[in-house]
């Protein structure tokens, strides 16, 4: 994938970079907003990682004319820590996801991850299958195996969210905010808990397990190899 | 030559220029009363002598000349129409009767100046008119009364005008020493405040007047702003207290992965500790940010409408497989579509902080309740749990920063908790309610009325150009 990261602070460009690279996507970088905006224009990017504070054109307005131009390239905004408003403003502008920093690395890939994603996943697509496992969005229903199984919604909005992910990781605070809408970060096992539920009634009494948790980054969903 | 500070106020200015235009109104005033006077007067004098002379031409027309000089000669002594001189003479000047001192040198109206016995001039108006057979009739009015009127209209308004300016300067100065010492003390409390004193306030009279309104205004301003500076202090103080544990800990657990020549697993280990550290100094960081942005108030502008019966479902949805998964039951009894006006990621937080809160410290097998409705008039959001409570005496301290009870220090969390949840309520004009559940511990929001809510609107619109102009 074809990442553009448009940061003027040396250091976090070299993170993200080494991160990026780690997972063969290939890096370009701006180290202020007016070189962002014309690499953006011309390079084709499948998704932009925009720090809001720049140098000269600040990462708002770099998106904000970029939207203009009619490039529909993905932007995830870095924000700083406890920037309560950035949020809304961010997407208001035309970003598709935020970052506070400091972060994870692991959190940073799998948000670039499933930004690319989404336009592929973002077909008109009423079933979503993987392995024996099936979810009609408009019914909403679930069977594996043939055999129905009964979720609560806030399951179901769960599965539906790794399933589109599928063979991605998605991490605890992605599902926060996805699931339930909560933009903050509680100190109870909220996914965890409902992860297990989860797990109880769409993996056990298989012989394969389809939910993985991935270590010190989230869950992942994906067809037994 | 310095001038005393009486006169280097506004008030003075003011004052002074008050009665420089008063003045120039009374002055205007005088001259317009003293002219429509003199018309007047002339007027009448005028009217007085043609009828005279209307009287005597008819005593002519019917009896000639001598009955004109008996007549004449009557009314010098009788004076029937007032103080007026009167004299018949011939063509060629010879006075023939009559006493007007001088002989008119033409016919019809004019103004004779003569010189009294006593030396004074006096002014006389005199109309004169020749009769039929060439003898002349002419009656004159000293115009010395219509003069002393005048005097006296001239010497009322002067005096007038004179007082105007002395009354008018000293009442300027008076009101201006009057403000200058209320103005004084106001500034000389903000330099006292400036000088490091904030907790000097402007003297209030208790009068209510506009000074004493704005005295009042400046006290509030002042108290917001050393309440400001307090929650301030307190948060570096608590900053400075509660990071360095975390801190100090950090490095010590990195000092002996240096010191230590452990294998690479034990590398491994000490270092993602030493992350989850830096994790959660990042925590206690960011949520002390985020309360401080609330508390700045700037975010009312992005108040929206919305379902606040599903926010209470959701969080309450959201914690129910960790409140069983920890041996505890959480109910929920929410009338459905209440709608707030707010902004929904922090009332859900809120909310998050106060069940997350209930949950960690009840004993397991206790019951959480989470509720909302209304009472007569307001909306009623509860946390109510049966767990240990709080005692009475430390209720109102839960909510400050980093504050904990002295039996949950042992557990995780920072503190910060209920402190976002009093920004928040604060935020929104909601009302805190901490209340003995019985046992146990319940928290009572008391949601604002319509009413309540509109002031914040307007102050949401008052403090949105603020946040403008700092962005």
């Amino acid at each position: 994938m074809k990442v553009l990261v448009v940061e003027d602070d040396a250091e976090t460009v070299a993170y993200i970079r080494n991160g990026l690279n780690e997972q063969g996507h290939v890096v370009d970088c701006a180290s202020n907003g007016r070189q962002g905006l014309l690499l953006a224009g011309y390079g084709g990017y499948e998704v932009a990682i925009v720090d809001r504070m720049l140098p000269g054109l600040d990462g708002l307005s770099m998106v904000k004319a970029l939207r203009g131009n009619g490039i529909v390239t993905a932007v995830l905004f870095l924000t700083n820590l406890g920037g309560i408003d950035d949020r809304v403003e961010g997407l208001e502008a035309g970003g598709d996801d935020y970052l506070a920093k400091p972060f994870a690395v692991s959190e940073l890939m799998a948000r670039v991850n499933a930004l690319g994603r989404r336009r592929a996943m973002n077909a008109v697509a009423t079933v979503l299958r993987v392995a024996d496992l099936e979810i009609d969005l408009v019914r909403r229903s679930v069977t594996r195996g043939g055999r129905a199984i009964d979720l609560q919604p806030r399951e179901f909005k769960l599965l539906e969210c790794l399933v589109r992910n599928v063979g991605r990781v998605v991490t605890r605070t992605m599902l926060l905010e996805k699931v339930w809408d909560f933009h903050f970060d509680p100190k109870t096992n909220i996914v965890e808990t409902h992860m297990s539920r989860l797990r109880g009634k769409v993996d056990r009494g298989f012989a394969r397990d389809l939910i993985h948790t991935v270590r010190g980054a989230g869950y992942s969903l994906r067809a037994p190899s | 030559m310095r001038l005393p500070r009486a006169f280097c106020t506004a008030t003075f200015r003011l004052a002074a220029l008050y009665v420089l235009l008063f003045a120039i109104s009374v002055a205007v005033l005088g001259v317009v009363v003293y002219l429509i006077t003199d018309a007047a007067l002339d007027r009448r004098l005028d009217a007085r002598i043609a009828a005279e002379m209307a009287a005597l031409k008819y005593a002519f027309q019917a009896g000639r000349l001598a009955r004109l000089e008996s007549a004449v000669r009557t009314h010098q002594r009788t004076r029937p129409a007032g103080p007026l001189d009167y004299l018949v003479f011939d063509a060629g000047g010879a006075r023939l009767a009559g006493d007007l001192p001088i002989v008119p040198a033409r016919l019809g109206w004019s103004n004779i100046e003569t010189k009294e016995s006593d030396g004074d001039i006096s002014h006389r108006r005199v109309f004169a008119a020749a009769l039929d057979d060439g003898t002349r009739l002419a009656i004159g009015a000293d115009r010395e009364q219509i003069d002393e009127i005048q005097a006296a209209i001239f010497n009322g308004f002067a005096s007038a005008f004179g007082a105007v300016i002395v009354l008018g300067s000293i009442g300027g100065i008076a009101l201006s020493i009057a403000m200058l010492k209320r103005v004084e003390t106001i500034r000389r409390t903000a330099e006292a405040i400036i000088a490091g004193d904030l907790t000097q306030r402007v003297t209030v009279r208790g009068t209510n007047d506009d000074l004493d309104r704005l005295s009042q205004t400046l006290n509030r301003m002042l108290d917001r702003v050393a309440e400001l500076m307090d929650s301030l202090r307190q948060v570096s103080a608590d900053i400075a207290h509660d990071l360095k544990t975390p801190l100090a800990r950090l490095r010590h657990r990195l000092e002996a992965v240096q010191t230590r020549s452990g294998s690479g697993d034990e590398h491994k280990a000490a270092i993602e500790g030493a992350i989850s550290q830096v994790d959660e100094i990042l925590g206690i960081f960011g949520a002390l940010l985020r309360i401080a942005q609330i508390e700045a108030g700037t975010r009312r502008s992005g108040f929206r409408q919305f379902d606040l019966s599903a926010v209470f479902a959701d969080v309450a949805d959201a914690f129910t497989p960790a409140a069983e998964d920890a041996g505890k039951r959480l109910e929920a009894k929410i009338k459905p579509a209440i709608s707030f006006l707010g902004d929904r990621d922090l009332l859900t937080q809120m909310l998050a902080n106060l069940v997350e809160n209930a949950i960690r410290h009840t004993p397991a097998g206790a019951r959480i309740e989470v509720s909302l409705g209304s009472d007569k008039e307001r909306i009623v959001g509860t946390v109510t749990d049966t767990g240990p409570g709080v005692p009475a005496e430390e209720r109102e301290r839960i909510f400050q920063r980093f504050y904990r009870l002295e039996h949950s220090r042992s557990m995780p969390g920072n503190g910060l908790g209920l402190s976002l949840v009093k920004a928040v309520t604060d935020l929104h004009g909601i009302v805190l309610e901490v209340r003995d559940a019985e046992p146990g511990l319940q928290i009572v929001m008391r949601l604002p009325d319509g009413r309540q809510l509109e002031e914040l609107a307007n102050r949401a619109a008052i403090s949105e150009p603020c946040m403008k102009a700092r962005t």
